[in-house]
């Protein structure tokens, strides 16, 4: 390593720092604030049954436009840790064959 | 579902998310080499990764890293960008509901979209111990700010995880939680709409808004939907 590599630059401009925690406050408040705010919204009937069906609404927008995206050998990595998980599969199994999958397509084409 | 909080469950946490973390660990280094290319300081970079840590929206703002800083546009880029954990946040409303103020104010400064749906599909499966979100998010944290720290450090010279499909590690990780999160057909049209909502919306807007349209649209079709 050079010397250059030890000399990390440790200045810290007023409006940098101001940005970072503004950001880091905005931040905490999207982390916070939904769980927070169920507080003022009933139990119960149509509220109940919204939020059991955040998590997988979520997860599949989360996926979605990834999978709508990515070349077909990724596609195929993840269906190999679909398919490895859903037959009951472990789970860091599941995700490392399927992600070893493509890697080695990617070395082989 | 009742509720509890232990050590155990912080370590259990840190156990069922070690290997997302290195992936987040060479995301975090890439984060540290471009926010050096824009001029950040390395004591600024890795500040901003230890009191925002969430990714996507620190990418996003590293485009708007330039003198004078914009601050109300970083501020609702960043609003816009992780708008989707208020989401996450409402989802853990029975979980968590129960614990101590101050335990839950800590435990969500520690919410990402991975160690989320990784708690949430534990609980589908019957966990109780709610400390799993946060033990998993602060080994998710520690792994950050390294990787910033070190990728800030020795910029350009980041090796590529890309042969390593290290970018297919993450969306893998989400796949597993489909099947503890699938409750049974009920789910198709909600999860349909949300994937037609979320591709349309990465097509048309920037950022991550096609988390939060497609969460909002998908959940509320399923909220609609009466049981039969």
């Amino acid at each position: 390593m050079t010397a250059d590599f030890l000399a990390l630059d440790m200045s810290f401009d007023t409006t940098a720092l101001i940005a970072i925690l503004l950001m880091g406050a905005v931040t905490y408040f999207t982390r916070l604030g939904g769980f927070l705010m169920m507080r003022w919204i009933p139990e119960g009937g149509f509220v109940s049954r919204w939020l059991s069906a955040i998590p997988g609404a979520v997860l599949v927008a989360i996926l979605a436009p990834t999978v709508w995206n990515i070349g077909w050998m990724e596609r195929a990595g993840l269906l190999v840790t679909l398919a490895l998980s859903a037959i009951g599969a472990n789970s860091l199994i599941a995700v490392v064959l399927g992600t070893a999958a493509v890697a080695a397509g990617r070395a082989l084409l | 579902m009742e509720t509890t909080f232990t050590t155990a469950g912080l370590r259990r946490g840190i156990s069922l998310i070690w290997h997302v973390a290195i992936s987040g660990f060479f995301f975090a280094i890439a984060v540290g080499v471009v926010a050096r290319d824009v001029g950040m300081s390395w004591l600024e970079a890795v500040v901003m990764s230890g009191v925002v840590f969430a990714g996507a929206s620190q990418v996003a703002i590293i485009d708007l890293w330039q003198s004078p800083l914009p601050l109300l546009v970083i501020a609702l880029t960043t609003l816009g960008v992780n708008s989707r954990m208020l989401l996450m946040g409402a989802s853990m409303r029975e979980w968590f509901r129960p614990l101590k103020r101050r335990t839950v104010w800590a435990s969500f400064f520690f919410l990402t979209d991975i160690n989320w749906a990784m708690a949430i599909a534990e609980r589908r499966k019957g966990e109780t111990d709610a400390a799993l979100l946060m033990g998993s998010g602060m080994l998710l944290w520690a792994t950050w700010v390294t990787g910033t720290a070190i990728g800030h450090a020795v910029g350009g010279a980041a090796l590529d995880p890309k042969a390593l499909a290290f970018d297919v590690l993450v969306p893998a990780f989400f796949v597993i939680m489909i099947k503890p999160i699938w409750t049974g057909r009920k789910q198709l049209l909600p999860w349909a709409t949300a994937a037609a909502g979320a591709i349309l919306a990465d097509a048309f807007i920037p950022g991550n808004a096609h988390v939060i349209v497609g969460g909002i649209a998908g959940s509320l079709v399923g909220g609609l939907l009466r049981d039969r």
